[in-house]
C-alpha cells in the first residue's frame, strides 16, 4: 500500500479497515512536507504537533466507530488567509507574522467537526492579492513540474500542496482566479463555488463582493467529497445563500445530451495555440460522450478584466483599512502620533498590495466615481445578462483556464503581461458568481495545463461531473501523473 | 488616466501608506500602466437598459439572521492580538495634542 497513490476514497477504506491509523497517515504527509517543502515553500505554518493531535483524536472516534465521516482522519492543508483558531493566520503578510485567531472560518469548524486534521497553512500572494504566489512576504511557491517557474496564485501553496502530494486536499480562495489558475499551472482540480455556497465567514477578506473558498484535489471524487463537506447555509455569513445547499448527486448522472457551449472571446488572441488544441480535445471527447456543442459568444467578457481590476482593488482598498496598528498585527511608529503611527504601520504592506490599494483609493474618489467606477459596476451587470442568456442557449461553458501554462519568474513588466493573459480566462466567473471549475487537460512539453467549466448558479455537481467524464475517457496521458515528477521517493507503508 | 509622482503620494497619505521615494518610483508607472488598461472600460459598448445595480448585488437574495443576543468573545480574548493595551482597552498613541 503507497499511500500517496491513493485518492480519499481509498485512504477512507484503509483507515476504517485498521490497515493504517490517521497518526501514520499524518505522518506521512508532515514527513513529505519536511523533505520538499523547503524547496517548493508551499506551506507557512505547518503545525506537527496539532496535526498528530487531531491524528490521534480520529482514531479514537475511527475505533470507537462514532461520529465518521468520508474526512475523519483526512489531513486537509488550509490557505493562510483563512483563520484558525490557535494557529497563526498571516495572509502571506508581515503584518500579521503574529497574528493567531481566537477563532476558527466556519470552513474550518466544518472540517474540525468532521474529524478532518488540518495539516499545516499554506503559502499565498500577500492578502490573496497576485495570480503567482510570488508577492509572499515568506517568499515564493514555486512549481513542482518546474521550479523555475511560477505555481500560479494566488492559493499556489494549495495547489502545490495537493500536486507534489504534500496533501490529499487543501483549500484555497478565488477572487479572480486564485483556485482555478494555480490548479491548471500544478495539474490538480480547482473550484470556485457559487457565491454564498461556501462560508466565508473567518476569511480575511481581499474583495467581499468577489472572494470565494473552495477545494482543491487531485481527482474529481476528492474535489466533490470535499465541496459536499463545506457547502451549506451560514447565518455568521450575511453573503451565504438562503437554502441548504442541495449537494447529494454521486457523479454518476448521465451527461447525454447536455448542451455545452464554447465562447469564442476565451478563444481568441493571446491563447497558446496548443493549449487551444487541448481544449477542443475536451469538447470533443465531451461530443462523443453526447454532449452537443454549441458555438456562442459573450461580448462583454472583452471588458470583464478592467471591471474586475477597477472593482476588486476598490473593495481592497476597503478591506486593508482595517490594518492600522490598533487592534491586531504589528505597529510600528507609535512615537508618532496616531496617524503617524498607522502610516508606518502600513508601510509594511508589500508592493503589490501597496499598488491595488493605492489605485482602489483613487478610483473610489468622487471624480472617478462616473468616469469609472459606475461603467465597472455596469458592465458586471452586462456579464451577469450575457451569462444568463447563454444558459438559456447551453447548460454550462467550456474554456481554457489561463491562456498559457506557467510562466517563469521574471521581470515585472514581463508578469505584468502575463499576469493579465492568464486573469482574463478567469475573472468573468468571479464577476458574475457563477461555479467555474478548472480540471487537467494534458501537458504542453512537460507543464500541465487546464480546461475550464462554468455553469450557472448552483451547478457545480453538473461541473464536476462532465469533467469526469473527460478524465475517464481521455487518453492516458491527457491526465498527468497524481503527483510532479522528482518530487521525491514515495513512501512505502 | 495618467497620475504624477505627486498625485500618488496624495493617494499614499490619503491611504495612510508609508511609501519611500523609491516605491514612488516603481508605483507610479505600474499603478499607469493598470491605469491605462482600465481606460478602455469606459468605450464599453454596454447595452441600453443596463443599470449599474445589477452589477452591486448578488442575483439571489440573502436571508437576515435572528435579531438575538447571542454568546460572543471574550475582552481578554478580543484584546490578545492587540499590539498595546492597556485597563481591557487597545492602547493607542494620543490622538489630541495636550
Amino acid at each position: 500500500m503507497v499511500i500517496g497513490k491513493m485518492d480519499v476514497g481509498a485512504l477512507r477504506k484503509a483507515l476504517d479497515r485498521r490497515e493504517i491509523s490517521a497518526v501514520e497517515l499524518t505522518t506521512y504527509y508532515l514527513d513529505r512536507i519536511a523533505q520538499l517543502d523547503p524547496e517548493l515553500n508551499a506551506f507557512i505554518t505547518v503545525p506537527r504537533a496539532e496535526a498528530l493531535r487531531m491524528a490521534a483524536a480520529a482514531d479514537r472516534r475511527i475505533a470507537a466507530q462514532e461520529g465518521v465521516t468520508a474526512l475523519t482522519g483526512i489531513p486537509v492543508a488550509i490557505k493562510d488567509n483563512i483563520c484558525t483558531a490557535g494557529i497563526r493566520t498571516t495572509c502571506g503578510s508581515r503584518l500579521l507574522a503574529d497574528f493567531i485567531p481566537i477563532y476558527d472560518a466556519t470552513v474550518v469548524a466544518k472540517l474540525k467537526q468532521a474529524g478532518a486534521v488540518l495539516l499545516g497553512k499554506t503559502n499565498l500572494d500577500e492578502f490573496a492579492m497576485g495570480s503567482a504566489t510570488q508577492y509572499s512576504f515568506y517568499g515564493p511557491t514555486r512549481n513542482p513540474w518546474d521550479r523555475d517557474r511560477v505555481a500560479g496564485g494566488s492559493s499556489g501553496g494549495s495547489a502545490v500542496a495537493v500536486a507534489a502530494g504534500m496533501a490529499p486536499l487543501a483549500l484555497g480562495t478565488d477572487t479572480g482566479g486564485s483556485i482555478r489558475q494555480p490548479a491548471a499551472f500544478c495539474g490538480v482540480w480547482g473550484l470556485k463555488p457559487t457565491y454564498g455556497r461556501v462560508s466565508r465567514y473567518g476569511l480575511v477578506p481581499y474583495a467581499p463582493s468577489f472572494d470565494q473558498i473552495g477545494p482543491l484535489a487531485r481527482n474529481a471524487r476528492d474535489l466533490f467529497l470535499l465541496f459536499r463537506a463545506l457547502a451549506g447555509h451560514d447565518p455568521l455569513d450575511p453573503t451565504s445563500l438562503p437554502a441548504p445547499a442541495e449537494t447529494g448527486g454521486d457523479l454518476s448522472g448521465s451527461i447525454r445530451g447536455l448542451r455545452v457551449g464554447l465562447p469564442r472571446e476565451f478563444f481568441g488572441a493571446g491563447l497558446d495555440a496548443e493549449l487551444k488544441e487541448r481544449v477542443l480535445t475536451v469538447a470533443q471527447v465531451l461530443a462523443e460522450a453526447g454532449c452537443v456543442l454549441v458555438e456562442l459568444s459573450l461580448p462583454s467578457v472583452a471588458y470583464a478584466l478592467p471591471a474586475y481590476y477597477l472593482l476588486a482593488y476598490a473593495e481592497a482598498s476597503s478591506s486593508m483599512a482595517r490594518y492600522d496598528g490598533v487592534r491586531f498585527g504589528n505597529r510600528s511608529g507609535a512615537e508618532q502620533g496616531i496617524v503617524g503611527m498607522m502610516t508606518a504601520t502600513r508601510q509594511g504592506f508589500g508592493p503589490e498590495v501597496k499598488r491595488r490599494v493605492l489605485l482602489g483609493t483613487y478610483f473610489l474618489s468622487a471624480d472617478c466615481y462616473e468616469e469609472y467606477y459606475r461603467p465597472a459596476q455596469k458592465v458586471r451587470a452586462w456579464l451577469r445578462q450575457d451569462f444568463a442568456a447563454a444558459y438559456r442557449r447551453c447548460d454550462l461553458l467550456l474554456t481554457p483556464t489561463t491562456a498559457a501554462p506557467a510562466f517563469r519568474f521574471a521581470d515585472e513588466a514581463g508578469d505584468e503581461r502575463a499576469l493579465a493573459l492568464t486573469e482574463q480566462c478567469t475573472v468573468a466567473a468571479n464577476l458574475t458568481g457563477d461555479p467555474a471549475l478548472s480540471f487537467p487537460c494534458g501537458r504542453i512539453n512537460h507543464l500541465p495545463v487546464g480546461a475550464q467549466l462554468i455553469g450557472p448558479a448552483g451547478a457545480e455537481e453538473l461541473l464536476i461531473r462532465v469533467a469526469a467524464v473527460y478524465a475517464e475517457k481521455a487518453p492516458d496521458d491527457a491526465m498527468p501523473e497524481w503527483t510532479a515528477p522528482d518530487v521525491g521517493e514515495q513512501i512505502e507503508v | 488616466m495618467v497620475l504624477t509622482k505627486e498625485q500618488v503620494r496624495a493617494l499614499a497619505a490619503a491611504a495612510r501608506i508609508g511609501i519611500t521615494e523609491e516605491e514612488l518610483a516603481v508605483l507610479t508607472p505600474a499603478m499607469n500602466r493598470t491605469g491605462q488598461y482600465i481606460e478602455t472600460i469606459r468605450e464599453a459598448p454596454i447595452p441600453e437598459g443596463i443599470t449599474e445595480e445589477g452589477g452591486g448585488k448578488p442575483a439571489t437574495a440573502n436571508p437576515g439572521r435572528k435579531d438575538q443576543v447571542q454568546p460572543s468573545w471574550s475582552r481578554e480574548a478580543i484584546l490578545r492580538n492587540a499590539p498595546q493595551q492597556a485597563e481591557f482597552c487597545f492602547q493607542t498613541p494620543r490622538f489630541f495634542a495636550e
